[in-house]
């Protein structure tokens, strides 16, 4: 709960839903909970508007409410509002998982924040009839993906107590409404009042699930990357078989026998895998990475999944990647070196990293002046303090550096989005000139227009314009892909914390 | 010299040179006098970005969310306040926007009331009081104004005093509306509100007056 964080949360806020939200919920952000009153007095908005923020805010979760004494008290859930960066992860995760109805569903679910699942459907089917594919959308197809959709988890009921605070979540209720097909259809036409049979039942994205699946793909893909195709598949399928016997967040899982194991990879589609099984088990185990213990030998063996493990080592590897990109090879080097031995010394550290005196200072000083490493004296008991009679110790406090990392992951994203703004704001005229070119050719060709018309229309636009335009847009794409970039280390990192 | 006196070789300073990697005789860097740069030069250049097919798709993906999210009603538009002139665009572009209040967009089943505006019943108790008030100021400064103006003319002075009148009837209209307005309205009712800079305006249609007027 940074002062960066607080920036990075407006930003978005204000990317997504304007100046007013944004204000709003700085304010909780700033003061914690508070009732509306209060908020009206800071900001200094007019109450309707600050009621309808807080009614957008609510509706996308990122608002609770509590009633107190005096009335509401509502305030801010921050990590809800960071999830937006990852939205598009979301959608691109259910396309491959569930096709492209599923991730349109989706889309709209997100953009409503929860919503009936007929709404959900014809809206969908709005949508797709009017795309430029020229898909035949079909309410049927449409109902089977959104059902699911909901059987994997990635919905859920929306319930009115999701959003009061102080009261124990209820468990999350998956049971479908009996949809009335005909009806939603007579609605698509333009019938309003036909009953699809679903009011009042409100459907979310279950995120707790689909952050669950993203850290399975981090899983499987550092397999995948550190040994090969084969390794990954099976680590899936041990993801998959922990799915069946623990607790979603638990930091291990209870034991798998070795026979289930055999049982699934039979099913696989990898001849290679199911031949040489026993050594990638013992592979992934062996490795250094520990994603694998064995736990038990009965049964040709118990294997154990260990999240929290897996975790730890993947943030050490950001981390010393991180370390790398900032201050070279040397330096990593040394922050393995400090890493393995827990506690060293400095003289030590230039003897066993093999570099110059000099050098190795250096590097160590700016690695612990950057805070990647910390530094913990030792005394001498009884002896004056004089700073020959002390020891110096090197050591990484990983808690620590990974909060710190994180604090820079925000940072940058702030900035890149300032950024961004900064290049869309300066390029606006620009940028609304090809806006209103492009509606314009394309009435016109609805209309059937001639080419010549057409070819004027293009010419509006002087080339060194549009070489301008191109750069512009270029920069935009660039910097909107590191956005999503970073959000990945920040992932990565966030469910070390989660863990630990 | 601090350790003279001690002996037994110990060194004057705690740190020797040495011991921070500079070897005998060499001389050390001169301070820095300056503040660090604001953008430091980057020893290590960042990796090169390369953009996949994935990546440009999860990027359209982002900006067409945030497209929709910013142009939906979701984005709440601050009160525009009218502009002195009516256009005859204006007409068209109140078809185009939805001035539907927020409130039907939502479920109130399952947010709290109170995030409803207000019913106009309970408003029109609580602000009786202001009303009144505001009445009373400007019978006083009516009063005040009917005085100097009483030994110049006296028919402008009926006029005024209808045009007042249908002042105070569209400010009733007025209270309904909203609170904000009202508490605005009633800064006007007070003399530090009142503007009593001059620019001069006013001053053609002041000779205008006393040649329309009778003569005596």
């Amino acid at each position: 709960m940074s002062v960066m964080c607080r920036k990075l949360c407006s930003s978005i806020l204000f990317e997504h839903f304007g100046q007013i939200v944004q204000c709003v919920a700085e304010d909780l952000f700033k003061h914690g909970a508070r009732s509306l009153e209060l908020i009206r007095y800071a900001t200094d908005l007019p109450v309707t508007k600050v009621k309808e923020a807080l009614c957008v805010l609510i509706k996308h979760g990122f608002v609770r409410y509590s009633r107190v004494e005096r009335g509401l008290e509502f305030s801010l859930i921050y990590e809800n509002v960071l999830l937006i960066l990852r939205y598009p992860k979301y959608m691109f995760f259910i396309k491959t998982m569930c096709g492209d109805e599923s991730e349109m569903i989706l889309e709209e679910v997100l953009m409503n924040g929860y919503i009936t699942a007929s709404e959900v459907i014809t809206k969908t089917y709005k949508k797709i009839e009017q795309s430029p594919s020229g898909r035949q959308p079909s309410v049927p197809v449409l109902k089977e993906k959104f059902e699911l959709l909901v059987k994997n988890q990635f919905l859920t009921r929306s319930l009115c107590t999701d959003t009061v605070g102080g009261r124990t979540n209820e468990k999350p209720d998956f049971t479908l409404p009996n949809l009335n097909l005909t009806a939603i259809i007579k609605k698509i036409e333009g019938d309003n009042n036909s009953d699809p049979g679903d009011s009042k039942i409100y459907w979310k994205v279950n995120f707790d699930r689909l952050i669950q699946d993203l850290r399975d793909q981090i899983i499987v893909s550092a397999i995948r990357r550190r040994l090969d195709e084969n390794a990954g598949e099976l680590m899936r399928q041990l993801l998959f078989l922990m799915y069946l016997r623990t607790a979603s967040w638990a930091h291990t899982s209870n034991p798998i026998p070795l026979t289930e194991i055999k049982e699934a990879v039979k099913k696989t589609s990898y001849p290679l895998l199911i031949h040489h099984l026993d050594q990638y088990l013992h592979l992934i185990e062996e490795d250094s990475s520990q994603f694998l213990k064995r736990v038990g030998d009965s049964g040709g063996g118990q294997f154990s999944v260990n999240m929290k493990e897996a975790f730890e080592q993947l943030a050490w590897a950001t981390l010393e990647n991180i370390v790398m990109e900032r201050f070279g090879s040397k330096a990593a080097r040394i922050f393995r070196l400090v890493r393995d031995k827990k506690y060293i010394e400095q003289e030590q550290i230039q003897q066993l990293a093999m570099i110059p005196a000099k050098e190795a200072k250096h590097l160590t000083y700016t690695l612990l002046q950057e805070n990647y490493i910390q530094m913990q004296e030792m005394k001498k008991s009884g002896v004056s303090a004089a700073p020959i009679k002390t020891f110096f110790l090197f050591h990484i406090d990983l808690n620590v550096v990974v909060y710190m990392e994180v604090e820079h992951c925000y940072h940058a994203l702030y900035n890149i989005m300032q950024r961004r703004e900064y290049e869309v704001n300066s390029n606006k005229r620009m940028i609304d000139k090809q806006l209103r070119m492009q509606t314009l050719t394309t009435n016109l060709k609805e209309h059937g227009a001639t080419e010549e018309q057409l070819a004027e229309i293009a010419d509006l636009m002087t080339p060194s314009e549009k070489q301008q335009l191109e750069k512009v847009q270029n920069t935009i794409k660039k910097l909107g892909i590191t956005e999503l970039q970073i959000d990945d280390t920040l992932f990565l990192l966030t469910m070390y914390l989660r863990y630990h | 010299m601090a350790g003279r006196g001690r002996g037994r070789g110990r060194p004057s300073m705690s740190i020797t040179t040495e011991q921070l990697g500079f070897a005998k005789g060499e001389t050390l860097p001169p301070p820095v006098l300056q503040p660090p740069l604001k953008y430091p030069l980057l020893e290590y250049k960042p990796l090169p970005l390369n953009i996949t097919t994935e990546l440009s798709y999860l990027f359209e993906l982002k900006k067409g969310y945030a497209e929709y999210l910013r142009e939906s009603p979701n984005n709440v538009l601050p009160i525009v306040v009218k502009k002195d002139i009516e256009r005859y665009s204006d007409r068209y572009q109140d078809l185009i926007t939805d001035k539907s209040s927020y409130e039907i967009r939502y479920d109130w089943s399952r947010m709290p009331v109170e995030l409803k505006r207000q019913l106009r019943k309970r408003k029109k108790q609580k602000l009786e009081n202001p009303k009144k008030k505001q009445k009373h100021i400007d019978v006083e400064s009516k009063l005040q104004e009917l005085e100097k103006k009483e030994s110049s003319q006296q028919s402008d002075v009926e006029e005024e005093e209808k045009e007042e009148e249908e002042t105070e009837e569209k400010d009733d209209e007025q209270v309904e509306e909203e609170e904000e307005e009202l508490d605005e309205e009633m800064d006007e009712g007070t003399d530090y509100a009142n503007n009593y800079f001059d620019n001069g305006e006013g001053y053609d249609d002041e000779d205008d007056n006393l040649d329309d007027g009778p003569i005596y």
